[in-house]
């Protein structure tokens, strides 16, 4: 009985084999692939860019409307503009002295809730997004298709953007704003850690 | 002792699962004939896709006159666009592809911003993006009266997808769902932007995209960027000058040397914004090779 119980197995296991589909998968849009996957990963990639990008949804949050969807809207076009310098070839000295600066900036502006006029807070958001898309432009890694990581980059751009807008929702409690005022020194002290590595 | 076997039934089923399943290389073909082959490749496709979405966003956004005009301007305009590519009447690949950023940058910017565009403004935007999108998806295509099929299949999702989308704006009153789509918008833009940077990024041509000049090159596209310096060549062929007078430095068929350079890297722009492609394979027929390779 046991050994007719191995023989159904094995059938079993072959017809199973048979079920598995055998993707081939050469050559097939590879670098394309891995093109949205990158340009994806990238701003996710350093933590000097996730808490500017984050601080950014928080700092539009806090100043509510327009700049809850102006200052989210204004980084990553004036971000790619920085790219765009990036990918030909303008050096921007300072790069990274600024965009740690600009988590320092940001993360102090979280902290003391700031009530900057929204021209004000566009424009130093949009600074800070130059020199990050420059810094961005400047590492795009080879042989990428350039349609779906620049696709793939932006999206994430717009989704760190966006959660830092869902924690700012907490603004609404008093809990909320000082839970927010706590991320912002967060923040500034990450700024601050950078901004020493890249004095330094 | 006897050992547990197989039977028939499990050795054919083990020797039909090391029968190797086609592999299919390099293609995006449905099997479904020309006209699934053109609904696939407009889905396949986010150079086509995301200017037709975001435009009727925008023409959803400015009310039904604007979202009617649009959906059957596209379709049109793209047919044409695809039937001069395939005369063939059409700019050089290059030039496509920048116009293509630019379109991104237009049609993004304009749902970022709402502004209030008339319906002719909108129609001849329509023009323009299915004039541009429907030679480039044409444009390195067997000259063959077969692909109009393809070409309606790309039309017809063209205008469902368009009619959608611009249904899906068209109602919006809450202040947070017109913001949703014009952040969309902005997006689209940065997106322009960044292509626009790729594109005036190439610096140095490996292989030019002439059709009838070098015919493997045609189906390369793939351009070198360099990063080191600058060099401007004095003679520039005639399909870069327009990608020259849009500020970037070109050098056709860089030295080895050149290519090998530290700090040089490749950048597949006519990749990102390609058209539909034919594979040079005897045994496929051209509806199947309008779809074979989308690279």
């Amino acid at each position: 009985m046991r050994k007719r119980n191995s023989a159904i197995d094995l059938n079993l296991l072959a017809l199973i084999l048979v079920a598995v589909p055998t993707q081939a998968s050469a050559h097939i849009v590879k670098g394309e692939a891995i093109g949205f996957v990158s340009g994806f990963e990238h701003p996710i990639s350093g933590l000097d860019h996730i808490i500017a990008m984050v601080a950014v949804g928080l700092w539009g949050a806090q100043l509510g409307s327009p700049a809850i969807w102006a200052l989210p809207v204004t980084f990553p076009l004036i971000m790619a503009c920085g790219g765009f310098l990036g990918l030909i070839g303008v050096p921007i000295p300072g790069t990274e002295i600024a965009i740690a600066l600009s988590g320092v900036c940001l993360g102090a502006a979280v902290l003391s809730e700031l009530r900057a006029p929204l021209w004000v807070a566009a424009l130093l958001v949009g600074i800070f997004g130059l020199f990050h898309g420059h810094a961005h432009g400047s590492e795009l890694p080879s042989g990428q298709n350039a349609l779906l990581y620049s696709m793939g980059f932006v999206l994430a751009t717009g989704l760190l953007h966006a959660t830092g807008i869902g924690i700012g929702t907490l603004h609404r409690w008093h809990w909320g704003r000082l839970a927010l005022r706590g991320t912002g020194a967060a923040i500034l002290c990450g700024g601050l850690f950078f901004l020493r590595g890249a004095i330094g | 002792m006897r050992r547990a076997r197989p039977g028939l039934l499990g050795l054919s089923a083990i020797g039909i699962s090391v029968i190797p399943a086609s592999a299919h290389a390099h293609l995006v073909v449905t099997g479904m004939g020309p006209l699934f082959d053109g609904i696939s490749h407009f889905a396949l496709s986010p150079e086509d896709f995301l200017p037709v979405i975001a435009l009727a966003f925008f023409a959803g956004l400015r009310g039904p006159r604007h979202a009617r005009t649009l959906s059957w301007t596209i379709p049109l305009a793209w047919f044409g666009g695809g039937v001069l590519a395939l005369m063939p009447l059409t700019p050089p690949e290059i030039t496509l592809s920048a116009m293509t950023a630019v379109l991104f940058l237009v049609v993004g910017g304009l749902l970022a911003v709402n502004p209030a565009l008339s319906v002719a403004a909108c129609l001849w935007l329509g023009v323009v993006v299915g004039l541009v999108r429907g030679m480039a998806d044409l444009v390195n295509v067997q000259k063959s009266p077969a692909h109009i099929l393809t070409l309606i299949g790309i039309v017809s999702i063209i205008f469902v997808t368009s009619a959608i989308a611009a249904s899906m704006t068209l109602p919006l009153k809450r202040l947070w769902g017109i913001v949703v789509a014009r952040v969309c918008g902005s997006w689209l833009a940065a997106l322009g932007l960044l292509l626009a940077g790729w594109l005036f990024a190439v610096r140095r041509c490996r292989s030019l995209t002439v059709a009838g000049v070098s015919p493997p090159a045609r189906h390369i596209a793939r351009w070198s960027v360099c990063r080191s310096r600058p060099i401007l060549l004095p003679a520039i062929p005639g399909n870069l000058a327009p990608a020259l007078l849009m500020g970037g430095i070109f050098t056709p068929q860089a030295s080895p040397s050149l290519i090998d350079r530290p700090g040089l890297r490749d950048c597949s722009v006519s990749r990102a914004l390609g058209p539909v492609r034919d594979e040079p394979r005897g045994d496929q027929s051209a509806s199947e090779s309008s779809m074979g390779v989308h690279v």
